[in-house]
């Protein structure tokens, strides 16, 4: 069923982009934050996206091993980043070291910002492919009407 | 009687065109989905190669006729389309191994829709067509 796979396609990359968004909304939320369950600042998340082939047999998955197959896609994982936290100089927080520099998270709100465009576009590319799926799938459904 | 004419070459072809659009929906619908995924290579199809492709005789089912009478059922092998890697863009900034070119996809898939829209409206006109001749054009 040709078109429930460009639909199916198109919602499973709708829901990745959305995670994506989600995931730079929570960075750009905790932009200060301090204080977290596993200890020191809030790290960075990223989404890992990866294309799913969508037939799972010996010759498509052999196909996909040649990069030459469709496939949908999936969030892999989610990536902390690894980076340094930032040292800023604040003796009077309550997190301050004995120094008076606190370990802040290191966001750059730019990035943030040009990630949450490009996951904007992305959703709105898919919807776009989605409708039109939809469209195709009902005017073949008008055939002999 | 030509049992052949009702449906004429017509409908076979545009059925053919249409069953290739939703294939295709179901490609550009993967490449737009991959356009963030590092490494994806894009893909497309290769229509106006198949399209072009003059009907080869491909082992399939068939049935036997018995009868004179009776209606010959021709064999309808389902389009074996290959994928081939789309066309990178030429310049390119990002560093991940995508090839999507996305402004080019989305073009196709607006290209793709209308193509599809218009073999519907072309083959709704066929049927409607005949409808009137099986009516006697009341």
């Amino acid at each position: 069923m040709d078109f429930f796979d460009a639909l199916n396609t198109s919602s499973a990359a709708l829901s990745a982009q959305r995670l994506r968004m989600n995931l730079i909304s929570g960075n750009l939320a905790n932009v200060n934050t301090t204080r977290t369950s596993q200890g020191g600042p809030y790290r960075r998340k990223e989404a890992v996206f990866a294309a799913l082939p969508l037939d799972q047999s010996f010759k498509r998955i052999l196909a996909d091993r040649r990069n030459n197959n469709i496939a949908s896609v999936k969030v892999a994982r989610v990536i902390e980043d690894r980076n340094p936290p930032v040292m800023k100089y604040d003796p009077q927080h309550p997190d301050a070291d004995a120094k008076g520099y606190v370990a802040m998270p290191n966001i750059n709100l730019m990035e943030e910002m040009v990630n949450m465009i490009s996951a904007t576009r992305g959703y709105e590319a898919n919807v776009t492919a989605l409708k039109a799926a939809k469209d195709m799938a009902l005017k073949a459904l008008e055939i002999g009407r | 009687m030509p049992t052949d004419g009702i449906f004429s070459k017509t409908i076979s072809l545009l059925e053919k065109s249409l069953d290739l659009r939703s294939l295709n929906q179901r490609v550009l619908a993967s490449n737009i989905a991959n356009m963030d995924t590092p490494n994806y290579k894009a893909v497309e199809l290769e229509i106006a190669e198949e399209m072009n492709r003059k009907k080869e005789s491909s082992p399939g089912l068939s049935l036997v006729r018995t009868h004179v009478n009776h209606l010959p059922v021709k064999h309808q092998a389902m389009p074996r389309v290959k994928l081939k890697a789309a066309k990178a863009p030429e310049f390119s900034l990002r560093g991940d191994g995508n090839t999507v070119d996305i402004d080019r996809t989305m073009g196709q898939l607006a290209k793709n829709t209308l193509l599809f829209n218009a073999a519907t409206q072309l083959i709704s006109g066929k049927f409607k067509g005949l409808k009137n001749a099986v009516k006697g054009g009341t």
